[in-house]
């Protein structure tokens, strides 16, 4: 029996209870179109899309062993790109226009930060965050005499609630169906052992350069994934897709869920459910909840060991 | 004196080297980014606006707001203390603690911006002139400490923290007053300042960024104790000059 197959059978109980798990989240998501009811849809949406926000993240933490809170680039990115696209030309345009793009600079750019240090990557990202955030409220464009942009944001089409629900389904079911085998399979060692430790896995002939690119590639294209279906979900593309509350909510996931898909998903739907709800009640108050977790995070680490919070406790020695 | 394009360049560069010196201090003495220097001063701007629409003195809205952020500074280092055992760890607390001190003065003030500029007694030259006041006390202390003993004991701990505590180096000390000094410089500019801009809950994001951009590209020069700030000081004017031209 090769190492593979030992390794595939040793995880195929736990493989086949993750996708169970899913499979369940996945049957109850699948109902609620079936309600009939706006607001559980809406909200069901935006959660799924913040899923997807975090399931590339946490493909970048688990895979690549780098915390970043810098997600809101491309999330922001592909939105902003898609939606200036959209004043020069059609939806599907501008939608394909507004990823690629988004996904190729994105990559490049995480890709040439895997140079650095991994407590550096996360300072360089979130610094490069926000000054986006602040750069992109002077972003302006002229059409036809009129200037859009600015603080304001750009418009998007609106689209109907049914078809974004079942964009976000298809693309959130499939991304964690297919990151939960992948996390199972023998294909998933080369990139955990580049993960715990880069000169080994160099030692033992692990390409890394190609593993770095790939792990970049896919965490930018699920986060620019993420960031098109949030405008078009909102018909509309602000400067606040750059703040700081999008960079950190995949972190604040990823504390609360342990970094299990099942959870991940299961963590975003409470953490958008509660803002919303606290948000009716005084709007921003959830933001102080994502503070208040953000303090607590070396406390809850010591409950909810997140791969990330455990390198730091393993890298403080 | 702000009219002139050359006193507005020398505005900003007294401006953003106060912001600079202080991330810088932090970082080198407490051994982690301090993220909440944006809420310090924001919330001193905030202080400045209850202080002129209240129409208290504005020297004891001064004192209030230095008391009150050095308090504040003390919490955030006993909350760093307590949790955060690495500089990741303290850097997230720290960003967390900023996020909860914005979020407090956004649900307590309902109204999204603020403008104080016709009641403030701070116009541009007053303005100009405490914040360059404000300058050189900083860089006046920073050099008496740095030719104290102490400053031995400071540049130990820029140099190599866990080596200057082998040594009997109190380093938890010296982050505790490095944490409330530079939280209270940066409520003293926020107050000061407050005039020059409508006052929101994430002004303080802008100038702690660039300042983060300046202190990292000085800490390039390798350099500790006094002659690190006098760059930081250097490298601002050059950054300040080159934005204007650029701009």
């Amino acid at each position: 029996m090769s190492i593979a197959d030992r390794y595939m059978e040793k995880n195929k109980k736990n493989r086949n209870t993750m996708l169970t798990q899913l499979f369940i989240i996945f049957s109850v998501m699948f109902l609620i179109p079936f309600t009939n009811n706006y607001f559980l849809n809406w909200i069901f949406i935006l959660s799924m899309i913040y899923s997807i926000l975090s399931l590339s993240w946490f493909f970048m933490d688990e895979f690549g062993g780098r915390v970043n809170l810098g997600i809101a680039i491309p999330f922001g990115l592909s939105a902003y790109i898609t939606s200036i696209t959209y004043l020069m030309s059609n939806l599907w345009v501008s939608l394909i226009f507004g990823w690629m793009i988004s996904t190729a600079c994105t990559t490049l750019f995480f890709y040439l930060l895997y140079r650095i240090d991994r407590v550096s990557f996360v300072f360089i990202t979130f610094i490069s965050c926000i000054l986006l955030w602040i750069v992109s409220h002077s972003v302006v464009v002229k059409v036809d005499g009129f200037i859009y942009g600015g603080e304001e944001g750009f418009s998007l089409s609106s689209t109907s609630i049914l078809s974004l629900y079942t964009t976000s389904f298809v693309f959130l079911s499939s991304i964690s169906i297919v990151l939960a085998m992948f996390s199972f399979s023998h294909m998933s060692l080369p990139f955990k052992a580049f993960r715990d430790d880069e000169k080994s896995a160099r030692s033992v002939g692990i390409k890394v350069e190609r593993l770095k690119l790939l792990i970049t590639l896919i965490t930018s294209c699920i986060a620019s994934l993420s960031g098109i279906l949030y405008a078009l979900l909102f018909s509309h593309t602000s400067p606040e897709m750059f703040s700081i509350h999008i960079s950190i909510f995949p972190f604040i996931v990823s504390i609360l869920s342990r970094n299990s898909i099942p959870r991940i998903i299961l963590a975003s739907f409470l953490l958008v459910a509660l803002s919303d709800y606290m948000n009716s009640a005084l709007p921003n108050s959830y933001l102080l909840l994502y503070a208040i977790i953000l303090i607590l995070s070396p406390k809850l680490a010591n409950f909810r060991v997140s791969s990330a919070i455990l390198r730091w406790r393993i890298s403080d020695g | 004196m702000i009219a002139t394009p050359i006193a507005y360049l020398i505005y900003s560069s007294i401006f953003l080297s106060i912001f600079s010196i202080s991330v810088s201090l932090n970082f080198r003495i407490s051994k982690f980014l301090n993220l909440a220097h944006a809420s310090a001063y924001t919330f001193g701007a905030y202080l400045a606006y209850y202080t002129l629409s209240n129409n208290i003195n504005i020297l004891i809205g001064y004192i209030v707001t230095f008391l009150l952020s050095a308090c504040l500074g003390v919490v955030l280092f006993a909350v760093v203390i307590k949790l955060g055992k690495n500089l990741l760890q303290a850097t997230i607390i720290s960003l967390g603690y900023s996020i909860a001190l914005e979020e407090v003065l956004r649900i307590t003030h309902p109204t999204g911006y603020y403008l104080i500029i016709s009641q403030s007694p701070f116009t541009p030259e007053i303005r100009e002139i405490l914040s360059a006041i404000l300058l050189l006390s900083i860089l006046l202390i920073l050099a008496i400490l740095y030719k104290s003993s102490v400053g031995i004991k400071m540049k130990f701990t820029e140099d190599d923290r866990f080596l200057a505590e082998i040594y009997g180096v109190n380093t938890e000390r010296f982050a505790f007053y490095a944490v409330i000094s530079t939280f209270a410089v940066l409520s003293t500019l926020g107050f000061i300042t407050s005039s020059s801009y409508a006052i929101s809950p994430t002004i303080g994001w802008n100038p702690l960024v660039t300042s983060i951009l300046i202190s990292g590209f000085t800490s390039l020069f390798r350099l500790t104790g006094f002659s690190h700030f006098v760059t930081v000081v250097l490298i601002t004017f050059i950054y300040s000059t080159v934005m204007y031209l650029v701009i």
